[in-house]
């Protein structure tokens, strides 16, 4: 059996596409997919943006990406993501690393799928050009294929 | 040798770190075992680690610990975590 893959994780109904008006807006947006999807209660959303609030900028990991979550509590219901993309950017206040383009928002149940998403993460963005080619994405189904195509 | 990997809860960033500084240490062909961790347990005073990697925004929280810090940029940059920590163990 084949190691599950990105896709595994994250829906076609857990992605979207967005101009916002800021981080806080965008990272509230994936959030809310992570509801929608039925993986976290309304609570975690709030967490993300105490925490982008209260601890700053750090989740901007790379240029054009954000990693955005919440605590490990009873608000979350699965391990999961979502996506949101941003094709001109959102400003953060992370200088080496504005504008961010795409925001995944995760949630952490069982450690070992949380750790092979966050695997599979850590493939797909060490590739430099992913970040354009998920600017460059215009639907969801176009976005799973372009990750299930760059993932071993 | 002990290297942690902080981020604010030590569930995302950091176990991002480690996975990309295991990934050149072994390249490196430096044994070393990695741990991610959130700050407040990176500022234990028994914490074993000589080096700490973390994001830029986050090497302000890690102000009198005794192992070195290491801040990272770019998580997804090989090339960076590769020169800063050979900087540091070569």
């Amino acid at each position: 059996m084949a190691s599950p893959s990105l896709n595994d994780f994250i829906a076609a109904e857990a992605i979207a596409f967005g101009d916002f008006v800021s981080f806080v807006e965008a990272s509230e947006a994936a959030g809310r997919l992570l509801v929608n999807s039925g993986l976290v209660v309304d609570g975690y959303v709030s967490e993300i943006i105490e925490i982008i609030q209260n601890q700053g900028p750090y989740m901007v990991i790379a240029p054009g990406v954000a990693i955005v979550h919440g605590r490990p509590s009873e608000s979350v219901l699965k391990t999961g993501g979502s996506m949101v993309i941003d094709a001109s950017g959102v400003i953060s206040g992370n200088e080496k690393n504005d504008p961010v383009r795409v925001i995944l928002a995760i949630s952490a149940k069982d450690d070992e799928e949380h750790l092979q998403m966050l695997k599979t993460i850590a493939e797909l963005f060490n590739q430099p050009e992913m970040i354009e080619k998920l600017a460059n994405c215009s639907s969801s189904g176009e976005v799973l294929n372009l990750i299930s195509t760059n993932l071993q | 040798m002990k290297l942690l990997a902080v981020c604010g809860m030590g569930i995302g960033t950091s176990v991002l770190l480690k996975m990309n500084a295991e990934k050149v240490l072994s390249q490196l062909d430096i044994e070393a075992e990695v741990d991610a961790t959130d700050i407040a347990t990176a500022l234990l005073p028994d914490s074993p680690a000589q080096i700490v990697l973390c994001t830029p925004e986050l090497s302000s929280q890690l102000d009198g610990i005794k192992a070195e810090v290491i801040s990272v940029e770019n998580v997804f940059d090989l090339d960076e975590l590769s020169q800063k920590l050979q900087k540091s163990l070569l």
